[in-house]
């Protein structure tokens, strides 16, 4: 799997699913808009500046709160490819993984603006600005399959493409 | 269990306890002696919100009481689960169901709880209903403690039953009307403001106490508004007094 280079966004603990993105904005299936309200209540700022390839670091039980998948998509939609916290909310874990949003459990030291370079293969994350490497466990082939297709269903309707 | 301490309190304690992330990826399994006196209706809330602690699931034995409830509203086949008698466990806790008092999560995280003769919140909502407490057990209470009362001037209280049949039961059994009567805006079953979807949506600065399941920023509305999570009972009381309050009657 590719290697990602993006700017970190730094959160606390306990970032929430309501957080990331507020219920009043899921209102229709069509989620093209999503990205556009990521944090609007905590960090409203943050959707107009987040970049293509960005990344969030944050610290315990990222994701808490709802097994409602918006909140994975909505962070891709507004550019954020990987998620490196400490622990993950089992609730908003896998949901990131079928959306095909990278969630790497693992304690980093960065502040906003950093550079982080995450290379998934050898399970490496290095901070270009401070100079510092961390280390995570290497995901397991079929979860690094999912997400090179792009997520659960982007795979399944591969598949089904096939057989048909 | 003491008079209007229920499942909810049980639950809000243990959050407190373990932490909001203290049952990641784990299961949280009750058992124990006080079961016998913890009907389905409170470990159904129980189970709900073992979700609130990161628990992937929370489970009960299957007694007596589990097997009519499932006889009466299962569908399909259905086989009986219980635990081993050499299961291991990652952490054992235990309470006493008759030390639990009133408890109430505090915002913006339900292991942010206190025992509600600790608090001093005035509020502006009160809010009784959803998945985690909307069932008609919930409403029997709210309707004994709001009967010949009335709620605050300062106060919306909105009754939401959990699910069709729950309303059209209330409606049957008088309880309604005697929210309706007690000031209180009764809605169909919906989800309504538990997640700030619709209908008791938070204003800034307004507090909100509520018988759902999250508190977080901006839950039920403006992201300067506030949800204090508590019982039917708790929630019922409040909505009386103005402020939070456990019900006279209970011992705190």
């Amino acid at each position: 799997m590719k290697t990602l280079r993006g700017n970190v966004w730094r959160f606390g603990d306990h970032v929430d699913t309501d957080q990331i993105i507020p219920a009043e904005r899921l209102t229709s299936d069509n989620n093209e808009k999503l990205g556009s309200y990521l944090f609007e209540k905590a960090r409203p700022d943050m959707s107009a500046k987040v970049r293509k390839g960005d990344i969030i670091v944050a610290g315990r039980n990222f994701g808490c709160g709802s097994s409602r998948e918006h909140a994975p998509r909505a962070l891709l939609q507004a550019g954020i490819v990987a998620v490196v916290a400490e622990s993950f909310a089992r609730i908003f874990y896998r949901n990131a993984i079928n959306v095909g949003l990278l969630p790497v459990e693992c304690k980093v030291q960065a502040d906003e603006g950093d550079v982080l370079i995450i290379d998934v293969d050898k399970g490496k994350i290095i901070n270009e600005t401070k100079g510092t490497e961390n280390e995570f466990s290497p995901f397991p082939p079929f979860v690094q399959e999912l997400m090179e297709k792009g997520g659960l269903m982007a795979k399944i309707k591969e598949e089904k493409r096939c057989t048909e | 269990m003491r008079k209007y301490v229920s499942g909810k309190d049980l639950i809000i304690k243990l959050i407190t306890d373990i932490g909001v992330d203290g049952a990641n990826y784990k299961t949280l399994e009750f058992g124990g002696k006080g079961l016998a006196n913890l009907p389905v209706s409170d470990r159904l809330t129980v189970a709900n919100m073992a979700i609130e602690a990161g628990g992937k699931a929370g489970i009960f034995p299957a007694d007596s009481e589990t097997l009519h409830f499932v006889r009466k509203f299962a569908k399909g086949k259905w086989e009986k689960v219980d635990p081993d008698a050499e299961a291991s466990y990652i952490d054992v806790r235990e309470y006493s169901l008759e030390d639990l008092v009133p408890m109430v999560a505090m915002p913006h995280l339900p292991e942010n709880g206190r025992p509600v003769s600790e608090v001093d919140v005035e509020i502006d909502q009160a809010f009784l209903g959803s998945c985690t407490n909307g069932r008609i057990e919930d409403l029997r209470i709210a309707a004994e403690i709001i009967k010949g009362k009335k709620v605050a001037p300062s106060v919306r209280m909105i009754v939401v039953p959990a699910s069709s049949l729950i309303f059209r039961q209330a409606d049957e059994e008088g309880l309604l009307a005697i929210f309706a009567k007690a000031g209180a805006f009764v809605s169909g079953p919906t989800c309504a403001a538990c997640l700030g979807g619709h209908m008791g949506v938070l204003a800034k600065g307004e507090r909100c106490v509520s018988t759902t399941n999250r508190n977080f920023v901006g839950r039920m509305g403006h992201k300067d508004s506030e949800v204090y999570l508590a019982s039917p009972a708790v929630v019922t009381a409040s909505a009386i007094e103005g402020r939070i309050v456990a019900p006279k009657g209970a011992s705190a």
